[in-house]
């Protein structure tokens, strides 16, 4: 820097000033965001334009825009636009729309996200609110999910339940017996340690549970307390989880359960976790995504129902995603039409099959579960089954259920590699998980 | 984000003086090195590239790189993997965005650095500061203001909320870059040109902005790859498929909730860097160009 700008006075505390005054400038910027508008453009001659987005893969697109096409047959004054994207840059995306004051008149929203939209007024109240859906056909259980306080805010589509994915094939060349639903957490312990002897350790009997935050609440539920209670604490005791911690390394040191660095890969996702490569021979996981663990595999994979305890399986239904209509949206009526179109229409579910899982209308349901097959089979009959196994849907988790999970993932990660014991763990677990419930 | 390699100004040249010949052994000892490194950091690459070429089920159960049975199915699936949009659309989008972006950024940025570098005015170093500041910044803490005022102007869903704050001089970087840059021309040169009756606006056409070549190529590569990579804001802005990019195309591959289609992904993956590998391969040379000659004769 041979020749500088001239410049008059004292250097240090020009560039301070400078910088200060940058930042009073960035921060009252940042400050006007107002999110004050809504969304969806007027079209001309008292045609209502709607915007629909939802989260998945180009498959869920093209079924959801055929059930859209028939809405719009059926209802000449409405055309709708759609957008979407997958999960992760899905929700982003979202987050930011809603708080720029632009989000669509329906939209798809995660469970773990719906206190927080329904607490900062984003959603409007189905039941009530200036545009209704019809839910008498839904099973009243499952709706409740879609619940905040007194307010029906979203209407749950997609029903998911708790389960074991069990690679059948694996245990038929081991010459071990598929476990039967009513077994216990002894029987899976036997059952588990049993595949291990089976193949000489090369394969362990199931993917270690204890990062796995919903598996610690089916196992909390069949213990007869919630995950979370009614204030948004946390509704267990440092002995709760240790008890479940030391069960999954009792587990795990026996070789019953898989490894450390093998548990690791089950953040990988379904077709790079241990019952893909086959290190494990079954996994927890919800029924809703037993076809990617299908497509990851080349064997034979079935469900069973989670092992119980005094015959309570902790299993429910968990929305696995849900539909809810902007609360700034200019045309609520025409947005809660089509909501009650996708969710009730036996029409619409013909166009969706089985894109968004079970269909929520239970009358409709019955009738796409008798014509099913492959994999959908598997599900249906499954979700059939344990139909009468079933707890009470519990209300949507608080803000900060995400950050939980992953806190679980990493504590059990340190537990499991042996460097703290599930007591310490426990312990700075429950330190850990209520600073985030209370920030 | 990786640190950009800044265009070092020009210095007078040395003579480098040939070394002498070294043994063939060590040559030969040397160059294995590299390629071990270079095969290191090209592996990824090499195994996107096999993968692309794999059927579906060898890619979760096969850890070679390179594909057993050879199927070219990967290409069209994924072209054609979204209802009603091919990906050709995903990269005309991309390209105009990208180019736009450039073009944006070159032409804002440099006028602004030379207003920073060359002209007194007040209030200078304490814009000079706000704009540097800028930098600092996440974006993640502006996007939700910008959001709301291109909603506003009507732009969502349109390449202008992703183009237009190009042009306005927002990439404090290559501003400061540019003015980085400049500082170190001469100044006599700016008088000789002043002697020859240039204005300001003169200097900078034909003077200062041909000295500044290496900054300008150095932004151009950054500006176009960054753009070109870039998720985040294509994604809030854009909600049509057909106005989608190739990142947003790329990443309607991988849902977790659903299916993930590798083959395909590995396939368009490769087909989204031609074009950046590209563009470096024909500014690079001018880069290396630029950085030698630095208009003073001696």
């Amino acid at each position: 820097m041979r020749s500088r700008a001239r410049t008059a006075g004292p250097r240090r505390s020009r560039t301070f000033r400078a910088a200060a005054v940058a930042v009073t400038v960035a921060a009252s910027l940042s400050l006007t965001a107002c999110g004050s508008g809504s969304s969806g453009s007027d079209g001309a001659g008292g045609a209502v334009k709607l915007s629909f987005s939802w989260w998945g893969d180009a498959s869920r697109a093209k079924a959801t825009q055929d059930a859209i096409a028939l809405f719009e047959k059926a209802n000449p004054g409405i055309t709708v636009t759609t957008q979407y994207a997958t999960f992760g840059p899905y929700n982003q995306k979202l987050a930011t729309q809603i708080a720029g004051g632009g989000a669509p008149d329906l939209m798809q929203i995660d469970w773990g996200n719906q206190s927080q939209y329904a607490k900062s007024s984003t959603l409007l109240d189905l039941a009530t609110g200036s545009g209704t859906v019809d839910i008498s056909g839904l099973d009243a259980k499952f709706v409740g999910s879609g619940k905040d306080g007194s307010k029906q805010v979203a209407i749950p589509f997609g029903q998911a339940t708790q389960g074991f994915v069990v690679n059948e094939a694996k245990l038929k060349s081991l010459g071990v017996d598929v476990p039967k639903a009513g077994w216990t957490w002894d029987d899976l312990a036997a059952f588990a340690k049993q595949v291990h002897d089976a193949s000489a350790g090369k394969v362990a009997g199931i993917s270690d549970p204890g990062s796995t935050w919903p598996a610690f609440q089916s196992w909390l539920v069949q213990h007869g307390k919630p995950l979370y209670a009614p204030d948004g604490k946390l509704g267990f005791t440092e002995a709760d989880l240790t008890d479940f911690w030391a069960f999954c390394t009792g587990l795990r040191k026996s070789g019953a359960a898989t490894p450390a660095n093998v548990t690791a890969t089950l953040t990988a996702g379904p077709a790079e976790d241990p019952l893909a490569k086959g290190t494990a021979a079954a996994e927890w996981d919800y029924d809703s995504i037993f076809a990617s663990h299908v497509a990851a595999t080349k064997d034979t994979l079935t469900l069973v129902p989670l092992p119980t305890v005094n015959g309570r399986t902790g299993m429910y239904a968990k929305p696995s995603m849900l539909l809810s209509v902007y609360a700034g949206s200019k045309h609520p009526k025409e947005a809660a039409k089509l909501l009650s179109f996708l969710v009730n229409d036996p029409q619409a579910a013909g166009a969706l099959g089985s894109s968004r899982g079970m269909f929520p209308n239970v009358e409709v349901r019955k009738q796409q579960a008798a014509s099913a097959t492959g994999n959908n089979k598997v599900v249906s009959d499954f979700e059939a089954a344990s139909a009468t196994l079933l707890s009470a849907t519990p209300s949507a988790p608080p803000k900060g259920d995400g950050q939980l999970l992953t806190l679980m993932q990493r504590i059990y990660g340190a537990v499991s590699f042996d460097q703290q014991s599930p007591a310490q763990g426990a312990k700075s677990f429950m330190q850990q998980a209520q600073q985030i419930l209370a920030g | 984000m990786s640190d950009p390699i800044l265009a070092a100004a020009p210095g007078p040249l040395t003579a480098a003086r040939r070394p002498r010949r070294r043994g063939t052994g060590r040559t030969l000892l040397w160059h294995a090195t590299v390629v071990v490194i270079v095969l290191v950091v090209v592996y990824p690459v090499i195994w996107m590239l096999g993968t692309s070429f794999k059927p579906a089920t060898e890619i979760v159960t096969s850890n070679r790189p390179w594909p057993l049975h050879w199927t070219t199915q990967n290409f069209p699936d994924g072209w054609h993997a979204n209802p009603s949009v091919t990906f050709g659309r995903f990269f005309t989008n991309s390209l105009i965005i990208s180019v736009c972006a450039v073009v944006g950024t070159l032409a804002s940025c440099s006028l602004a650095a030379y207003a920073f570098s060359r002209l007194q005015f007040r209030g200078r170093s304490v814009l000079f500061g706000a704009m540097v500041v800028t930098i600092l910044l996440p974006y993640h803490v502006l996007i939700v203001p910008q959001y709301a005022i291109f909603k506003q102007f009507g732009w969502i869903n349109t390449d202008l909320p992703i183009i237009a704050p190009k042009f306005l001089a927002t990439e404090a970087f290559f501003i400061f870059l540019m003015v980085q840059f400049m500082r170190g021309v001469p100044r006599e040169i700016d008088e000789a040109a002043r002697m020859d009756g240039c204005g300001p606006y003169r200097t900078f056409f034909h003077v200062l902005l041909p000295l500044t070549r290496p900054a300008l190529i150095t932004s151009a590569i950054f500006s176009f790859i960054w753009t070109w990579n870039d998720f985040f804001t294509q994604l809030v802005y854009l909600n049509d498929t057909a106005n989608f990019t190739v990142p947003i195309g790329l990443s309607l591959f991988v849902d977790q909730t659903t299916m993930t289609s590798y083959g395909p992904m590995m396939a368009m993956s490769i087909l989204a860097l031609l074009p950046v590998f590209l563009f470096f391969l024909a500014f690079q040379r001018l880069l290396v160009d630029g950085a030698t000659s630095s208009g003073l004769k001696g």
